[in-house]
């Protein structure tokens, strides 16, 4: 990754520190908020290029957070942290504008590939944030991660199943 | 948009080949189980490259009508029909006709890396870079420009064909270096690139970086001639495209004749993967550059015999393949290995098949082109002057390529430290090459 500044949003303290961790000793700027609300006042003071949230918790959840988000025009890639039972709203959020999802609990080698798709596209979006159209070919890119990582979480749920 | 789709039923063999390749490649796959299911999902799955197996279809002029549906909503796609077994000529040539750019064998598809060849040029490689230092502001460019996001594999346009090139656009794409344009656009650039030029080394420079792009175009379609063996292929056309890459060959030396750093040219205009048929145009461009100046064969003939001296690398076996790409031959088995160093054999007996017209010296060059002069090269083990001096042009041409050719999460090798040490480690007294040869080369490398 070559820079970049990841917002990483969870009310639990213990996965907020490991996801930090996570990315230490990388160039990226890292910021943490404990729920959506926190990380809604981040967003306006900073320009982020990745927002890793989770879905599930208090004050403002992860979807009231990444609607009020894109309502004030910002279009910072979006991550969403997802546990088992969540793969309807993560299935909502991606349909909402989201770039893609990460399941609880995560692979290192995921979560960082993750993010770095994420950043490239941030950064783009932060470089050419003025012009329409190359705004409009961002989303299509954005766009078709989220339906892919869509028809990624379907195959996995087939998987399970046929495995079960 | 997927980088790829397969329409393959779950125990399909071509449907586990194809994953195979995704994640080799690190593509992003759609599939889908029929024809059927395609129809109705065909809104999701929109992509440029599209493998359709028709395997289990036993009458074989049904294959035509599923290609006619698949074309009809995949309309720009290059799509690949995979067959069980021999077709008659009339059917085979109303499945092209329905839309079918390439018709496989699925033991080709299956036993070959002929599809990685096209999945690569088709998504990988569909788009060429040039250099933004080429792009003029205020100028109209005459093609779409792309910026490659290259974590996410998917191309960004930038600047749409006809639009003007504004300066503070241009001077953001400073940061990126190169930029992209469709390969089909490639005659646009040109005439972009003749509208502006200004007689400046620059100018020369960009000339010579357009034609190895031109090259490297003819190179693939010819590519895709050869491998195609089927009766219902044109040997006129193959002829027609061996002639172009001869005349684009020659064309190419020319410029780079007429600019003062010629192998950084080539090595700053390169595609394609390591240890992949893809590295041809700059290993002949490299060899037509050692032909001319050491004297050894007639350039352009050596240009173009170090195009098609790997063909043969794409009948390998898809495990084989891979090794090379990862450069792990030293893992190769007994047995992977003798088909490995097979490879220059199959290569002249693809160009044979194909009656492309070639010399004698030529052919000999290609048989020979992984010979050594110590024993220790294959097929033949051939030894000393028995190994042709221009088959060891285009030896040390790979040689260049492969020590130069930029590696995963590395800086560009520098070109004239790539030639000093080929100078040093192989041009000396115990070497692959022979005496005479080195004799030759060697004052022209060391320059």
């Amino acid at each position: 990754m070559t820079g970049g500044k990841l917002l990483i949003v969870d009310d639990e303290t213990d996965i907020r520190e490991v996801l930090v961790d996570s990315f230490r000793g990388t160039d990226l700027e890292v910021y943490t908020a404990s729920n959506g609300e926190e990380a809604l006042k981040l967003a306006q003071q900073h320009r982020f290029d990745t927002i890793l949230s989770d879905l599930n918790m208090p004050v403002m959840d992860g979807m009231t957070f990444l609607r009020q988000l894109r309502k004030a025009q910002n279009l910072t890639p979006f991550v969403v942290l997802t546990g088992h039972g969540d793969k309807q709203a993560a299935i909502e959020a991606l349909k909402l504008n989201a770039f893609d999802f990460l399941e609880k609990p995560w692979e290192l080698e995921a979560l960082k590939d993750v993010i770095a798709k994420a950043i490239e596209l941030g950064q783009q979006y932060n470089q050419w944030n003025s012009d329409e159209d190359l705004v409009s070919g961002l989303q299509d890119i954005r766009k078709d991660n989220a339906d892919e990582a869509i028809m990624r979480m379907k195959t996995q749920s087939r998987n399970r199943a046929d495995n079960k | 948009m997927f980088d790829l789709i397969a329409i393959a039923g779950p125990n399909d063999p071509v449907r586990k080949r194809i994953q195979d390749l995704s994640v080799d490649f690190g593509y992003s796959l759609g599939f889908v189980d029929s024809v059927d299911e395609y129809m109705e999902q065909e809104s999701r799955l929109k992509t440029m490259f599209i493998v359709c197996s028709a395997t289990e279809v036993k009458v074989k002029s049904e294959i035509a009508g599923m290609t006619q549906v698949v074309r009809n909503f995949a309309v720009d796609a290059f799509i690949v029909m995979v067959i069980d077994g021999k077709m008659s000529v009339e059917d085979a040539q109303f499945v092209k006709k329905s839309g079918a750019n390439l018709i496989l064998l699925e033991q080709e598809a299956i036993n070959s890396a002929k599809i990685d060849l096209i999945a690569s040029q088709k998504i990988k490689y569909k788009y060429l870079p040039i250099k933004v230092h080429e792009l003029k502001a205020g100028a109209q460019i005459g093609c779409d420009i792309m910026h490659l996001m290259p974590l996410n594999n998917k191309y960004l346009k930038i600047m749409h064909k006809g639009s003007v090139i504004a300066e503070d656009k241009l001077a953001k794409l400073a940061n990126y270096g190169e930029v992209y344009i469709n390969k089909d656009e490639l005659k646009n650039y040109e005439k972009y690139l003749e509208e502006n030029r200004d007689g400046s080394s620059g100018s020369a420079i960009a000339r010579c970086r357009h034609q190895m792009l031109n090259l490297t175009v003819a190179y693939i379609d010819l590519i895709l001639n050869v491998l195609d063996q089927s009766e219902f292929t044109s040997y006129v056309l193959g002829k027609q495209l061996y002639d172009r890459c001869q005349t684009m060959a020659g064309d190419l030396l020319a410029s780079l004749g007429s600019v003062p750093d010629p192998w950084s040219i080539i090595n700053n205009t390169s595609i394609g993967d390591f240890g992949s048929v893809e590295r041809g145009p700059s290993i002949a461009a490299y060899a037509g550059l050692l032909s001319l100046n050491a004297k050894v064969g007639e350039p352009t003939e050596v240009m173009v015999a170090a195009l098609l001296m790997d063909v043969g690398l794409l009948d390998l076996e898809p495990k084989i393949a891979r090794k090379i790409r990862q450069a792990q031959e030293a893992s190769f088995s007994e047995e992977e290995r003798k088909d490995y160093q097979n490879h220059p054999i199959t290569s002249l007996h693809r160009i044979l098949g194909r009656k492309l017209p070639m010399t004698d010296p030529i052919k000999e060059a290609i048989l020979g082109s992984h010979e050594q002069s110590d024993g220790q090269g294959f097929p033949h083990r051939w030894r000393g002057d028995k190994v042709p001096a221009v088959a060891q042009i285009l030896q040390l041409s790979e040689m260049i390529d492969k020590r130069s050719l930029i590696k995963m999460g590395q800086s560009r090798p520098d070109i004239q430290q790539v030639k000093e040490q080929i100078v040093q480690q192989e041009l000396g007294s115990k070497s692959r090459f022979n005496l005479d040869f080195i004799q030759r080369v060697r004052p022209y490398l060391s320059g």
